[in-house]
């Protein structure tokens, strides 16, 4: 794309795509980290993450007030007023991914005081790479503004969720056949869940990016089953 | 071939407001110099069309044909069709005079006749005859500034002279002016180039009420006041219509590379 004549405002577009990227960097971290402090009980790491919460809400309060002054005073328009806009969704959808994170985080540190449960912790890490794969792969797309590969990322929801529906059944197996495993499960179905949305935040951030590189939303119909049955 | 959002719809369907407007094929040349290539639009009826574009794109020169203000240039040569309710207005038997009233315009700075309020909102109709004695005309000359929302500031004071007024109120005493000679179409060139926010915000409040009653085309140079007022907006470049459709769509998703550089501020 060729410059803007003013460049001072070019400057300040690139820095707020920039900033995105930079948080998005960090989120991934969180919840990189914090499938880490389930599958390996750490939890000085726990802790780490949940005392890094503050830095994404930061960013994200950051990121919205330079986009707000950028359109105050510059009155973008077009792909600038798309990526403005953009950036300022992605970033909420980040500060979202960080929350569930910690949440995460929060969990792993009453799961890490029961006994361990490996079969279960394993499919956790398998579902979360899952995520953390999408989550990587959809903020690759925003940096490198590749709409192909936020498309990639959008179709490829479903297998989160059938990976969600297999975890939720293997989990009511465990607490079916043994009540005293009750209270580490339900913190593990939540930390699966916590990751189905995290996985959720990557598509609305393939969709947003979609948006801010075509000026066209996403009109296919994905299949999606909510199959909550067990 | 210029883009126009409309194609990619069926042409035969009607969509929006009747055309009013359908030009084809414009070319314009002073002397050896072309200054529009092959301009094709459809401008709508009851509706607010905005031409935006460089210094020098052509968008006045466009704007002066639609009521063939080119003719008052000796080298300006202008080929192709604009026609108004199906009729062509370079026809022969079109005459000027009676076009532009039916075209009215509207320049970058105000340009009252040396005469007072009063006169020169009835010189117009005083002239085509539209009115048969006194009080039809005071009629006309009342009803035009109201509409012009101009009434209420100047009511009292009638006789004195048009130029007396502030800039922005010379703008709507010559919108008024415009209005009272009953045209179909207005044609503004940066009506508020020369106003300042408040009188600018006045006027833009105004084009946004006739709208309801006439064709009015814009050319301007402030993009943000063609995504305020205006409908559809056509992007014009080097003589060359580029990019035309609703104005909506025109500042959220350009389809045309050009059009997106201009109105984002990348052109060199």
């Amino acid at each position: 794309m060729t410059q803007h004549t003013v460049k001072a405002y070019g400057d300040e577009l690139n820095h707020l795509t920039a900033e995105v990227a930079r948080m998005g960097g960090l989120a991934e971290a969180q919840v990189v980290d914090s499938i880490v402090c389930i599958t390996r009980r750490d939890v000085n790491l726990a802790q780490n993450i949940i005392a890094h919460d503050d830095k994404l809400d930061q960013m994200q309060i950051d990121i919205e007030r330079k986009a707000i002054k950028l359109i105050a005073l510059r009155q973008p328009v077009a792909q600038d007023l798309r990526r403005t806009v953009a950036a300022m969704k992605i970033s909420s959808n980040l500060e979202r991914c960080g929350d569930l994170a910690k949440n995460i985080a929060k969990r792993a540190l009453v799961v890490s005081e029961a006994e361990p449960m490996t079969p279960l912790t394993r499919s956790i890490e398998r579902m979360g790479h899952l995520v953390t794969g999408r989550l990587k792969d959809v903020l690759d797309a925003y940096t490198s503004s590749n709409v192909n590969r936020a498309v990639g990322v959008w179709w490829r929801d479903e297998e989160v969720d059938e990976h969600y529906n297999s975890l939720f059944r293997e989990l009511l197996t465990y607490m079916m056949a043994d009540p005293r495993t009750i209270t580490s499960c339900a913190h593990l179905l939540f930390v699966a869940k916590n990751l189905e949305r995290i996985g959720d935040h990557a598509t609305n951030i393939a969709e947003i990016i979609h948006f801010e590189l075509t000026g066209e939303d996403m009109i296919t119909d994905r299949p999606k089953h909510s199959d909550l049955q067990s | 071939m210029p883009m126009n959002r409309d194609d990619s719809a069926s042409h035969s369907a009607v969509q929006g407001p009747p055309i009013k407007i359908r030009a084809r094929d414009i070319n314009v040349y002073y002397g050896e110099k072309q200054a529009l290539f092959d301009v094709a639009i459809d401008i709508p009826e009851k509706a607010v069309t905005s031409f935006i574009g460089p210094s020098g794109c052509g968008k006045s020169t466009f704007l002066r044909c639609m009521n063939r203000m080119n003719d008052t240039i000796p080298i300006c040569r202008v080929t192709g069709s604009i026609e108004m309710d199906g009729e062509d207005v370079n026809a022969k038997s079109i005459d000027p005079v009676v076009l532009r009233a039916r075209v009215g315009m509207v320049f970058q700075k105000p340009n009252p006749f040396p005469k007072s309020i009063y006169e020169n909102v009835a010189y117009g109709p005083r002239i085509h005859g539209l009115a048969t004695g006194k009080d039809e005309l005071d009629a006309i000359v009342e009803s035009s500034l109201r509409r012009a929302g101009l009434w209420d500031e100047v009511s009292d004071r009638l006789l004195q002279p048009g130029t007396g007024l502030s800039g922005g109120q010379q703008q709507r005493l010559v919108i008024a002016r415009a209005i009272a000679v009953g045209p179909e179409v207005i044609l503004m060139d940066e009506p508020c180039s020369a106003l300042d926010p408040i009188a600018t915000a006045k006027i833009e409040e105004l084009i946004d009420e006739l709208r309801e009653q006439f064709c009015i085309v814009i050319v301007t140079h402030s993009m943000a006041q063609a995504a305020r007022v205006s409908q559809r907006t056509a992007f014009f470049h080097m003589g060359r219509l580029v990019e035309s459709g609703p104005t909506d769509e025109i500042f959220t998703n350009p389809r045309d590379s050009r059009t997106q550089d201009y109105i984002t501020g990348r052109f060199g």
